[in-house]
C-alpha cells in the first residue's frame, strides 16, 4: 500500500462503542415513551395481522442478527494489520446457492402465510353475526361516519359496538384519504368513485385514536378520528341518543341561538335534523354537544374552542373550509354557542 | 502481449475545450459533464437538506407553531422531490458520467453533445421546479402527485403545474444521459474488455441505464395527462367525469419503484468496487452480483403495485405483488452476502471511504428487511403511509444510496481533483453522519407504530410522541453538522489536500490507470484489457492510437474481438444503437398512453364513444402510412447501391405518404370537431386525442428527420451521405418504429373497440 493514507493507525475509535450505546437508547426510548398502538390491535383481524406482522420481526431480526454478525466478526477478526496475504478465494458455488436458495424458501413459506392471512382478514363476515355497516366518508378534512341501517350520521368520531362485526364501506367525497385506526389493525383507503370495504370485529371497549394516511391538502394533519369502542348496552344508548333530532334548546339563549343560527349561513352547509337546517357539505351538527373533539381533532369541543372556531375558523385551523363568522355579534355568539353545545 | 486497433474504438482527437468559466458552459467532456452534474446535485442536496431540517424544527414539539400547513407541505414536496429527481439520482448519473468511460477504457461517452444536453435540461429542470418558490407556489402535492388532489379544484395555483413541468423536463434529461450509458458500454469498451471483465459498477450503471429508459416514460405520460386536465379540459383524473385516480397511481408506481432501483443499483455499483478494494480481495461471486443486478432490474418493473395495497385491490392482485416484491429480497440479498463474502479473509483497510461502505451493508439491510414487511401485504395495510415507511425508504435511500454516494466521493475524489480527502475530517464525517442518520431516522419505526401519519405538518400531544420527534430532531441536527464537516473536508482537501498520485487506493481498475486528474483525452494509449481487475497486469501494455498512432502496431486478431464480445447488438453504429434504445423507451411511453385509452374507451360517463370514428376513411389513409415503410426500405437499397437519385426519390415519395397520412388525420379531427367531438368532452375522446395526436407528433417529427435527409442528399452537393450511413439507418428505424405504433393504434382504436 503504497501511497495511500494509513488510516489504520487508531484501532476502531470510539466511534463502535457510541454506535452500541446509541442502538441500545434507539430500542430502549419507545419502552419507556408511548404505546406502540400499531402493534397492539383490539381487533381479531388486527391480532391476526399482528401476529404475521410479529413473525416478520422475528425472521428480519435473525437476518439482521446474521448480517451485523458476520460483519462484526469480519472486521475485527480481518484486519490489515493482521499479518498474512489476503484470501484469494473469491467464488464458492455451495455458498452462493446457500444464501439464494434459503431465503426464497423462507419467502416462499412467508408469502404462503401472508394469503392466508389475507383472505382470513378479508372475510365477509356470516350473515348470523349481524355485521354492522358504517358508511365512512372522507372529506378536506373530516370524517363522516354513517350508520345507514341506524338512522345515525356522525362526525370525527365513530362509535362502535365491541364483540360485533363492523363492515366498513369507504369512500372519498373529494380527494384520496385514507382510513386509519391503529388499533383496528389495518387501513384503507378512501378514494372518490370507489367504494372499499374492510371489515374489523372490536374486542375491547375503549377509545382509540386515528387519523388519515394519505395526503389530502392543507390540513391532512387535522384529520383525525376518535373511536368509542363501547358494550352493545352502551352503544345501543348512544344510538338512541342520536336517532332522536335535535334536542330543543333548553334555556331562552339557546333559543336566541337557533334563531341565528338558522338565520346566518350555517344551514348552507350544516344538518341539524329536526330544524331546517339540512346543508350537506359540512359535518352534521345535530348532536354536536355530545362529541369530543372540534375540526377533526383540532381541539377539545369546549364553548370557548367552538367560540373560536365559529369567529375565527382559520386561525383555528387554517385552509379549513369554513368561513369565519366575525361579524357576528358577541352576544349573538354567546346564544349560538349555548345552543350548539346543548345539541347533545 | 496482443494490441488493438482498427476495429477498437481509438481515442478521438479530444473536441477543443474552451478556456476558462465559459468551458464549463460549452463542455462537452464527459468528466466536466460528471462534475456539473455532482456539484449540480451537490447544491440541490443542500437546499434539500435545509427544507428538511426547517421540517424538523417544526416537528420538534407537538402542535408547534413555527410553519404553518402551507409552507410544511411545500416542504416535505420539495425535499421529496429534490432528493429523488435532483440529488440522488443526478448524483449517481455524475460518478457514472465521470466514470463510467474511464472505467471501460473509452475516450468519452458514446454521444458527447447529447450528454451535455442531458444536463443542461436536468438543471433547468431543477431551476424551474424551485422557481416556484420565486413565485411563492413550490409544490405541495407530495412527490408523487396523486390525482385527484392534483387536478382543479383542490389546486388551484400553478404549483402542480410547477411539478410537473419542471421534473418532466429534469426527466428528458435523465432518460436521454441513460441512453448515452447504455450505448456507451455497449460500444466503446476497450480491447479485451469482455462483459466478463466489465466493473461491477459499470454494470449496475447500465442496468440503471435500462430501467431509466424503460420507467420514466409511464410518468411522461402520466404528467402530459395531468396538464392536459389541467389546461386542455381532458378528464383523465376527474372521478366527477369518470376518471379514475388509480390510473395516476398505476402509470405513477410504473415509474415509481423502479426509480428506486434506479437510484439503488448504481449504488450497489459503488459498493462492490469500494469494498473489494479496501478489503485487498477481488469481488466475491462477480457473475452472482452481475446477474443480481439483472434480476432486479427485472424483478423492479412487475412490483409497482405494492405501493398500493391499501387501495382496495383484489386478493389475487394484491398476492401477486406481494409475490414480486418478496422475490426481490432474493437478488438484493445475494448482494449483501457477496459483499460479506469479500471481506471475509481480506485485509480490510479502514479509510473513510470504506466506512461508509460498511455501514452501507447494515443500514441498507435494515431498510431492505422493512421493504421485505412492506411486500407482506397485511403488515403493509398497518404500516404504510405512517412514520414505519418514512423511516423504510430514508434507511434504504439515505443509508443505502447516500452512504454509498459519500464513500464514493471519498473514494473519487482523489481521481477528480489530484488530491486526497483529509482522513481525520472524514472520520469525523462519518461518525457523526452515522450517530446523526440513526438518531433521526430509527425512532420514525416506532413513531409509525404509535399510530402518526406521514406528511403531517403537526401532531397531538399524544404519549411519546414529542419525545421521539425531539430525538429526530436533534439527530436531523447532527447530521447537519455532519454535511458541514464533508464540506469543510471538501473546501481544504481542494486547496491543501495530499497530493494523490494517480492510484492512491492501489485500486484496480482503468480509471486509476490514467493521471489525477486525468487529461481531456482520458489515457495516452487505449488499454488492453486481459483480467477483471486490469491493473493487476504487471504492466499495462499501452496501445498507440490516434493520429500519432504507431503505424507498425500489429492488427488485433479477431480473436481479441471475439474476446471483447462484439455480439449483434454491438455491431451495430453507435446511432442507430441509440435509436433502439430510444425506441425502447418509446414503447413504454405509446404503452402508458394505449393502456390509458383502453382503461378508458367505455368508461365515459356521457357522450361520444369510438362508434363516431370514420374507419374506412382511417383505413384509406393508413394505407399511405404502411406503404411509406415499404418505400422507405427501397430508398435504403437505392443507397447501399450507390444510387443517390433513386435515394432521394423513394424518400421523397416517403415523406409524400406521410404527409398524405397527416392530411387525412387532420381530416378526421376536423370532421370530428365539427360534430361537437372535442379533446375535452369526455374520457374517450381525452384518451383518443392524446394516443392519435402524439403519434401524429411523431410522424412529423419523422417527415423532419426524412426531409433532413433529403436535403443532404439534393443534386449539386457533395458526397453527402454515405452507404449505410448510420444517420439513415437510425432514422428509418425510427420510421419503420412510428409505423408499427400505428399499426397498434389502429387495431385497437379502429378495428376492436369502433367495430
Amino acid at each position: 500500500m503504497p501511497t495511500g493514507p494509513n488510516p489504520t493507525r487508531r484501532r476502531l475509535p470510539r466511534g463502535p462503542r457510541w454506535a452500541a450505546v446509541l442502538a441500545a437508547g434507539l430500542v430502549a426510548t419507545p419502552a419507556c415513551t408511548g404505546r406502540l398502538d400499531g402493534y397492539d390491535p383490539v381487533t381479531s383481524q388486527g391480532e391476526t395481522i399482528t401476529d404475521l406482522f410479529s413473525l416478520t420481526n422475528v425472521l428480519g431480526l435473525l437476518v439482521a442478527l446474521l448480517v451485523a454478525g458476520v460483519l462484526g466478526y469480519v472486521l475485527l477478526r480481518y484486519r490489515a494489520r493482521r499479518p498474512g496475504e489476503p484470501s484469494r478465494v473469491h467464488e464458492h458455488r455451495a455458498l452462493e446457492i446457500t444464501w439464494t436458495a434459503t431465503p426464497a424458501v423462507l419467502l416462499a413459506g412467508l408469502f404462503v402465510v401472508t394469503v392466508l392471512v389475507m383472505v382470513d382478514v378479508d372475510e365477509d363476515p356470516p350473515p348470523a353475526e349481524n355485521p354492522l355497516l358504517v358508511q365512512v366518508v372522507g372529506n378536506n378534512w373530516w370524517w363522516e361516519f354513517r350508520y345507514p341501517e341506524l338512522g345515525v350520521v356522525t362526525a370525527n368520531e365513530l362509535h362502535v359496538p365491541v364483540g360485533r362485526p363492523i363492515r366498513f364501506e369507504i369512500t372519498g367525497d373529494d380527494v384520496i384519504h385514507s382510513f386509519w385506526v391503529p388499533r383496528f389493525g389495518r387501513k384503507m383507503d378512501a378514494i372518490p368513485g370507489r367504494t372499499n370495504v374492510m371489515t374489523v370485529t372490536v374486542e375491547e371497549p375503549g377509545t382509540y385514536q386515528g387519523a388519515c394516511t394519505e395526503f389530502c391538502g392543507l390540513q391532512h394533519a387535522w384529520m383525525r378520528i376518535l373511536v368509542v369502542a363501547q358494550t352493545p348496552q352502551e352503544f345501543q344508548a348512544w344510538v338512541a341518543l342520536q336517532q332522536a333530532p335535535a334536542r330543543a334548546p333548553q334555556s331562552d339563549v339557546a333559543l336566541q341561538g337557533r334563531a341565528v343560527f338558522l338565520r346566518n349561513t350555517c344551514i348552507n352547509c350544516h344538518a341539524i335534523q329536526g330544524t331546517i337546517a339540512q346543508g350537506q357539505v359540512g359535518p352534521d351538527l345535530t348532536h354536536l354537544g355530545s362529541r369530543q373533539i372540534l375540526g377533526a381533532g383540532v381541539v377539545p369541543n369546549t364553548p370557548e374552542n367552538l367560540k373560536r372556531f365559529i369567529r375565527n375558523a382559520q386561525e383555528v385551523k387554517p385552509g379549513v373550509l369554513m368561513p369565519q363568522f366575525q361579524t357576528l355579534s358577541d352576544e349573538d355568539l354567546e346564544a349560538l354557542v349555548a345552543y350548539l353545545e346543548g345539541l347533545e | 502481449m496482443a494490441v488493438a486497433s482498427g476495429p477498437y474504438p481509438r481515442p478521438r482527437p479530444a473536441p477543443p475545450e474552451r478556456e476558462g468559466l465559459l468551458g464549463w458552459f460549452t463542455t462537452v467532456d464527459h468528466k466536466r459533464i460528471g462534475i456539473l452534474y455532482l456539484l449540480t446535485s451537490g447544491v440541490f442536496f443542500l437546499v434539500s437538506g435545509v427544507e428538511a431540517l426547517l421540517m424538523r424544527l417544526q416537528l420538534a414539539t407537538p402542535e408547534a407553531e413555527f410553519l404553518g400547513p402551507g409552507a410544511y407541505n411545500q416542504l416535505f414536496t420539495m425535499h421529496g422531490t429534490t432528493m429523488i429527481f435532483l440529488v440522488i439520482t443526478p448524483l449517481l448519473l455524475g460518478f457514472a458520467n465521470y466514470f463510467l468511460p474511464l472505467m471501460i477504457g473509452a475516450r468519452d461517452m458514446a454521444f458527447p453533445r447529447l450528454n451535455a444536453l442531458s444536463y443542461w435540461l436536468f438543471l433547468f429542470g431543477g431551476l424551474l421546479l424551485h422557481f416556484s418558490f420565486v413565485e411563492g407556489r413550490a409544490p405541495d402535492v407530495g412527490w408523487f402527485a396523486y390525482a385527484p388532489l392534483t387536478e382543479r379544484p383542490y389546486t388551484t395555483t400553478s404549483s402542480a403545474d410547477y411539478w410537473a413541468l419542471g421534473t418532466l423536463v429534469t426527466s428528458i434529461g435523465t432518460i436521454a444521459t441513460a441512453l448515452n450509458l447504455v450505448v456507451t458500454v455497449l460500444t466503446l469498451r476497450a480491447p479485451g474488455m469482455t462483459w466478463s471483465r466489465v466493473p461491477v459498477f459499470v454494470w449496475m450503471s447500465v442496468f440503471t441505464g435500462l430501467l431509466i429508459l424503460w420507467a420514466f416514460p409511464t410518468l411522461t405520460a402520466a404528467q402530459v395527462m395531468l396538464l392536459l386536465d389541467r389546461h386542455l379540459g381532458t378528464d383523465f383524473f376527474k372521478p366527477a367525469e369518470g376518471g379514475d385516480p388509480l390510473l395516476w397511481q398505476h402509470l405513477f408506481w410504473w415509474f415509481g419503484h423502479p426509480e428506486v432501483y434506479i437510484m439503488v443499483l448504481p449504488a450497489f455499483g459503488i459498493i462492490s468496487e469500494v469494498i473489494p478494494v479496501f478489503a485487498r480481495k477481488a469481488i466475491f461471486g462477480y457473475a452472482f452480483l452481475v446477474t443480481a443486478g439483472a434480476l432486479i432490474l427485472f424483478y423492479s418493473l412487475l412490483v409497482w403495485a405494492h405501493h398500493m395495497f391499501a387501495v382496495g385491490l383484489s386478493v389475487p392482485v394484491n398476492a401477486f405483488f406481494g409475490a414480486a416484491s418478496m422475490i426481490i429480497a432474493v437478488p438484493t440479498g445475494i448482494k449483501v452476502f457477496n459483499w460479506l463474502g469479500t471481506l471475509w479473509g481480506g485485509r480490510i483497510r479502514f479509510t473513510t471511504a470504506m466506512l461508509f461502505a460498511l455501514a452501507f451493508i447494515p443500514l441498507f439491510t435494515i431498510g431492505g428487511i422493512t421493504g421485505v414487511q412492506f411486500a407482506v401485504v397485511p403488515v403493509d395495510w398497518q404500516t404504510t403511509d405512517t412514520y414505519y415507511v418514512v423511516a423504510h425508504f430514508h434507511y434504504v435511500l439515505g443509508g443505502g444510496s447516500l452512504f454509498a454516494i459519500l464513500a464514493g466521493i471519498y473514494y473519487w475524489f482523489p481521481k477528480i481533483t489530484g488530491r486526497l480527502l483529509d482522513e481525520r475530517l472524514g472520520r469525523w464525517n462519518f461518525w457523526t453522519m452515522f450517530i446523526g442518520f440513526n438518531l433521526t431516522f430509527f425512532p420514525m419505526h416506532f413513531l409509525g407504530l404509535m399510530g402518526m401519519p406521514r406528511r403531517v405538518y403537526t401532531y397531538p400531544d399524544l404519549s411519546g410522541w414529542g419525545a421521539l420527534n425531539l430525538a429526530q430532531t436533534v439527530g436531523a441536527g447532527i447530521t447537519a453538522v455532519a454535511v458541514l464537516i464533508l464540506l469543510w473536508n471538501l473546501y481544504v482537501s481542494l486547496r491543501r489536500g495530499r497530493p494523490a498520485g494517480d492510484n492512491p487506493w492501489d485500486a484496480w481498475t482503468l480509471e486509476w490507470a490514467t493521471t489525477s486528474p486525468p487529461p481531456a483525452y482520458n489515457f495516452v494509449a487505449v488499454p488492453v484489457v486481459r483480467s477483471r481487475r486490469p491493473l493487476l497486469q504487471e504492466a499495462l501494455p499501452p496501445v498507440r492510437g490516434g493520429a500519432g498512432g504507431d503505424p507498425a502496431a500489429p492488427e488485433a486478431g479477431p480473436a481479441l474481438r471475439r474476446e471483447a464480445g462484439h455480439g449483434v447488438l454491438e455491431r451495430l453504429s453507435p446511432v442507430s444503437l441509440g435509436m433502439l434504445a430510444f425506441i425502447s423507451s418509446e414503447v413504454v411511453f405509446f404503452g402508458g398512453l394505449i393502456g390509458t385509452y383502453v382503461w378508458y374507451w367505455d368508461r365515459s360517463l356521457a357522450g361520444p364513444g369510438p362508434e363516431v370514428l370514420d374507419v374506412p376513411l382511417v383505413a384509406l389513409f393508413s394505407l399511405a402510412l404502411f406503404a411509406s415503410s415499404g418505400t422507405l426500405v427501397l430508398a435504403e437499397r437505392r443507397l447501399d447501391r450507390g444510387s443517390r437519385r433513386g435515394f432521394r426519390l423513394w424518400l421523397l415519395a416517403t415523406i409524400g405518404l406521410g404527409l398524405l397520412f397527416l392530411a387525412g388525420q387532420a381530416t378526421e379531427y376536423t370532421s370530428l370537431y365539427r360534430e361537437d367531438v372535442r379533446l375535452g368532452t369526455n374520457l374517450f375522446t381525452s384518451a383518443f386525442f392524446t394516443l392519435t395526436g402524439f403519434h401524429a407528433a411523431h410522424v412529423t417529427a419523422g417527415l423532419v428527420s426524412l426531409a433532413a435527409l433529403a436535403w443532404l442528399t439534393r443534386p449539386g452537393t457533395g458526397p453527402g451521405l454515405r452507404r449505410g450511413s448510420p444517420a439513415a439507418n437510425a432514422i428509418s428505424i425510427y420510421w419503420h418504429f412510428v409505423d408499427a405504433v400505428w399499426v397498434v393504434i389502429f387495431s385497437v382504436v379502429y378495428l376492436w373497440t369502433a367495430t
